[in-house]
C-alpha cells in the first residue's frame, strides 16, 4: 500500500526501479540459457572458427608452431590444376547425384503410391541400400565392376555378338552405323575398367551415389505424399484435370514443394560429404578424377599432416555447404510455404 | 441447370454397407438438403453424384443422361468441399480460374512457359479473366484476388470455393458440409447467402449437411437419410409435421420430439400412462405403440388439472420462449416449450402437469413406422 502511495509520487523511481528488474529478469533468462548457448559454441563454433584460423597458416599436428600464410591457402585450392579436379570432382558429384537421385526417388515414390499391394515389399527393396553400409556396399561394387571377372563386364560381354549387341549398338537405327558403337568397339576391343580409367571413374562413382541415394529420397518423398489432402485430388477431378501429368502439375508438385527442397538440401549437403565410395573403390584417382573435396581434406589433414591446408579446403567446403543451406532457407520462406 | 436421378445406388467399404438402394429425383433447380447423423453415407452418396466414387448398383443420371461411365471432370458438375480443398500454393485469383483454365486452354496452351506463345492464348485468358472478375464481384472478395488461401479467414476461404465453383456456371452444384468449419454467426449469415445464390443462379444444389437446422432453413426439399437408407423426402415443413418414420421424427426438431409409450384398445383409443388422449384414434388397435409429442404440443398445467403428473427438472429461459424439462411420473422424460410468460407459474423442482395436444400427436408403431390417426373433435 505504502509503496503503491510513493510510486504515485514520484513516477520516474519507480521507472527506474522497474527498470532494474527487468534487467535482472533479463540477466537471469540469460544465465538459464548459459549451459546451451556455452556448449552450442564450445562444440560447434569454436571448432570451426579455429579451422578458420589454421586455415591461414602451415600449421601440423604435433608442431608447437606456425607461419601465417596469409591467402596462400587458398590460392592453390583455386589456382593449382589439382585442386581444381578436385571442385570439379566434387561439382560433377554434385549435378548429377542430386538431380538423378531426386528424379528417380520421386519416380519410385509415386509409383509406390499407386501400388495396391506389395508397396511395402518395394520400399524395403529400395531402402536396402540405405541401410546398408556404403563402405560394405563398395567392396561388392569393387567385385562386381572388376575389369575381368567382374559380372557387370562379364555380363556385357556375354552379350557380344547375339541380339543383345544387335539392339544396342543401334546399328538398327536409319544412320547410325552399328559398328562404331560404343557397344560394339567395345566388344572388339574390351569392356572398360570402370574405376580405373579417367572417362569412367568419376561417372561410376556417381552411379554409385545415385544407387545409394534413390532409396532415401524415395522414402522422403513417400512421407511427402502422405501428406497430400486426398481432397485436393477430388478437386482437381472436379475442376477439369484429367490426366496423371495435369494432376502433378497441379496438385503433387506444388504439394511436395517444402519435402523436395529438404530433399534438394540434404542430398547435396551428403553428396558434397562423399568420401566412403571415394576411399574404398578408387582412392582419389585416376589422375584426381574422383578428387572430391571430403577426400581431399582426409588425405592434406589426416593422412599427410598438412592441417593447416586441410582447414582452408574445410573452409571452403563449408562455405558450400552454408550457400545451400542459406538458399534452402530463402527458398522456404519465399516459395513453398502455403 | 440440370435434373438429377438417383436411382438405387448401393455402395460397400469391404464388408460395411454403407448405402442401401438410395433414389431420389432432384428436380431442375431444386435446392435439395441431405441431412441426417454423422456417418450415415451422406458424403459418399455425394462423392457417388460427383463421380469420385463408383457405386456398386444402381445408376445415376444429369438431365436424363446416365452418367455413371463418366469421369468427373465430364460430368459438369461443381463440388465444395468441407474442407474447401483450395489449392494452396494459387492466389485466389488463380484458384478460381483452375477449372476455366482446365476446360478452355488447350494442353499445349497450358504448358508452363510456352503456353503463352501459342496462339489463341490470350484471348482465352481475357476471357478468363473477366468470368473470374465477374465471379469475384458477386461474392465480394475482389480485394483478395492476390493473397493465398492460408492468408483468408475460414469465411473467407469458402466464399473462394463457392466462386471456384460457380465460374464455370455447372449444371449442378453438390456441396458437402460447406458451413461446418464456420462459427455459429457467421455460418447463420451464410446460411442465407447461399439460399440467396441458389435463388439467383437457378441451378440445381445438392447440399449435405448434418445440422438439421440448416436443411430446414434452406431447402426446398429435405432428404434424410439414415444409416445408408433415405427414409424421408419432402418439404422441410413436411418432413416436421408429417415424418413417416419416428427416425426422421427424431432426427427433425430441437429440442427433439418427446416418445410416449402408449396402448391402443380395441375401439383404436389410446392412453398414454392412465389418460386417455380425447378425441385421437388410432388405425391399429389393440397393440402397444409410440406417440410423438413435438415439444410445442405439450403443455404444463396445474397439478390438478387433466393430464400426466409430472415433476419439473429444468427450465431453459431462451428470451422470447422456455424450455422445461419434466420427469414424468409414470417414468420417462419430456421436454416443453412454451412461451416465456409461463415462468411466472413453473419453475425447476415444481410439481406439474403435462397436457398433450391430440391434433399434434404423431403415433408411430413398435418398429417406428408411422400410423394413421383419425381426430374427431369432441362436439
Ligand atoms: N474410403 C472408405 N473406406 C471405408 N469406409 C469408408 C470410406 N469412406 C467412408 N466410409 C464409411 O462409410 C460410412 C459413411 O461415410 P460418409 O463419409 O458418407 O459419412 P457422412 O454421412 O458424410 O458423415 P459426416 O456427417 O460425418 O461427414 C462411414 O461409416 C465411414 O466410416
Ligand atoms: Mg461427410
Amino acid at each position: 500500500m505504502s509503496e503503491q502511495t510513493t510510486s504515485v509520487e514520484n513516477p520516474p523511481k519507480r521507472g527506474a526501479s522497474l527498470k532494474a528488474a527487468e534487467a535482472r529478469t533479463r540477466l537471469i533468462s540469460y544465465l538459464f540459457c548459459l549451459p546451451a548457448i556455452s556448449l552450442m559454441i564450445i562444440i560447434l563454433l569454436v571448432p570451426i572458427f579455429i579451422a578458420g584460423v589454421l586455415s591461414f597458416t602451415d600449421y601440423s599436428l604435433g608442431n608447437t608452431d606456425f607461419n601465417w600464410q596469409g591467402t596462400k591457402n587458398y590460392e592453390r585450392i583455386f589456382g593449382r590444376s589439382s585442386y581444381q579436379k578436385m571442385l570439379w570432382a566434387s561439382a560433377t558429384y554434385v549435378l548429377v547425384v542430386v538431380p538423378a537421385s531426386i528424379g528417380l526417388g520421386l519416380g519410385a515414390a509415386l509409383l509406390i503410391n499407386s501400388l495396391r499391394r506389395f508397396g511395402d515389399f518395394y520400399k524395403a527393396i529400395y531402402f536396402l541400400p540405405v541401410m546398408a553400409a556404403l563402405l560394405a556396399m563398395a567392396i561388392v561394387w569393387d567385385f562386381a565392376l572388376h575389369p575381368t571377372i567382374g559380372i557387370v563386364n562379364k555380363t556385357l560381354a556375354s552379350g557380344c555378338g547375339t541380339l543383345v549387341e544387335g539392339f544396342f549398338s543401334w546399328g538398327w537405327i536409319p544412320g547410325v552405323n552399328g559398328a562404331e558403337s560404343w557397344y560394339s568397339t567395345s566388344c572388339a576391343d574390351e569392356f572398360p575398367h570402370w574405376l580405373g580409367e579417367k572417362k569412367y571413374a568419376i561417372w561410376t562413382i556417381c552411379f554409385i551415389g545415385i544407387w545409394q541415394a534413390v532409396g532415401f529420397n524415395m522414402v522422403l518423398y513417400l512421407a511427402g505424399l502422405t501428406g497430400v489432402p486426398r481432397e485436393l485430388y477430388h478437386a482437381a477431378a472436379i475442376d477439369g484435370v484429367r490426366s496423371g501429368w495435369e494432376r502433378f502439375r497441379l496438385v503433387t508438385w506444388p504439394m511436395l514443394g517444402p519435402t523436395t527442397v529438404f530433399v534438394v538440401t540434404i542430398t547435396a549437403i551428403r553428396s558434397f560429404q562423399v568420401f566412403d565410395t571415394v576411399e574404398a573403390l578408387t582412392e582419389g584417382g585416376p589422375a584426381k578424377s574422383t578428387y572430391v573435396m571430403m577426400y581431399a581434406i582426409f588425405e592434406k589433414a589426416i593422412r599427410e599432416n598438412l592441417v593447416g591446408f586441410g582447414s582452408a579446403i574445410t573452409i571452403v567446403f563449408l562455405g558450400f555447404v552454408l550457400i545451400i543451406t542459406l538458399s534452402q532457407r530463402y527458398l522456404v520462406e519465399r516459395r513453398v510455404h502455403y | 441447370m440440370a435434373s438429377v436421378t438417383i436411382r438405387d445406388i448401393e455402395k460397400s467399404f469391404g464388408s460395411v454397407n454403407v448405402l442401401n438402394g438410395v433414389s431420389v429425383d432432384i428436380e431442375d433447380g431444386e435446392f435439395i438438403v441431405l441431412v441426417g447423423p454423422s456417418g450415415c453415407g451422406k458424403s459418399t452418396l455425394l462423392r457417388i453424384i460427383a463421380g469420385l466414387e463408383q457405386q456398386n448398383a444402381g445408376n445415376i443420371s444429369i438431365a436424363d443422361e446416365l452418367v455413371d461411365n463418366l469421369h468427373a471432370s465430364h460430368r459438369d458438375i461443381a463440388m465444395v468441399f468441407q474442407s474447401y480443398a483450395l489449392y494452396p500454393h494459387l492466389t485466389v485469383a488463380n484458384n478460381i480460374s483452375v477449372p476455366l483454365h482446365m476446360r478452355r486452354l488447350s494442353f499445349l496452351q497450358r504448358l508452363p512457359l510456352l503456353g503463352r506463345f501459342m496462339p489463341g492464348h490470350k484471348e482465352i485468358m481475357d476471357g478468363i479473366k473477366r468470368d473470374v472478375d465477374e465471379v469475384t464481384e458477386t461474392l465480394g472478395i475482389g480485394a483478395l484476388m492476390d493473397r493465398k488461401p492460408g492468408q483468408l479467414s475460414g469465411g473467407q476461404r469458402q466464399r473462394v470455393a463457392v466462386g471456384r465453383a460457380m465460374v464455370r456456371h455447372p449444371r449442378a452444384f453438390l456441396m458437402d458440409e460447406p458451413l461446418s468449419n464456420l462459427d455459429a454467426e457467421l455460418r447463420v449469415h451464410m446460411r442465407a447467402e447461399i439460399a440467396e445464390l441458389h435463388r439467383r443462379l437457378a441451378t440445381t444444389f445438392i447440399y449435405v449437411t448434418h445440422d438439421q437446422a440448416e436443411a430446414m432453413t434452406m431447402a426446398d426439399r429435405v432428404a434424410v437419410m439414415m444409416d445408408g437408407d433415405l427414409l424421408q423426402v419432402d418439404t422441410p415443413s413436411n418432413v416436421y409435421k408429417n415424418p413417416t418414420d419416428i427416425r426422421v421424427a427424431e432426427f427433425i426438431g430441437s429440442p427433439k420430439i418427446n416418445i410416449l409409450a402408449a396402448q391402443v384398445d380395441g375401439a383404436g383409443k389410446i392412453t398414454v400412462g392412465d389418460r386417455m388422449l380425447s378425441g385421437l384414434y388410432s388405425s391399429v388397435k389393440g397393440e402397444d405403440i409410440q406417440v410423438g409429442v413435438r415439444p410445442e404440443a405439450l403443455t404444463l398445467a396445474d397439478i390438478k388439472a387433466e393430464g400426466l403428473p409430472c415433476r419439473i427438472v429444468h427450465h431453459e429461459n431462451m428470451g422470447s420462449e422456455a424450455y422445461f424439462h419434466a420427469e414424468l411420473n409414470i417414468g420417462g422424460r419430456v421436454i416443453s416449450r412454451m412461451d416465456a410468460s409461463a415462468l411466472d407459474t413453473f419453475a425447476t423442482g415444481q410439481e406439474a402437469s403435462i397436457v398433450i395436444d391430440p391434433q399434434n400427436a404423431l403415433l408411430f408403431g413398435k418398429e417406428g413406422q408411422r400410423l394413421a390417426s383419425k381426430i374427431e373433435v369432441a362436439a
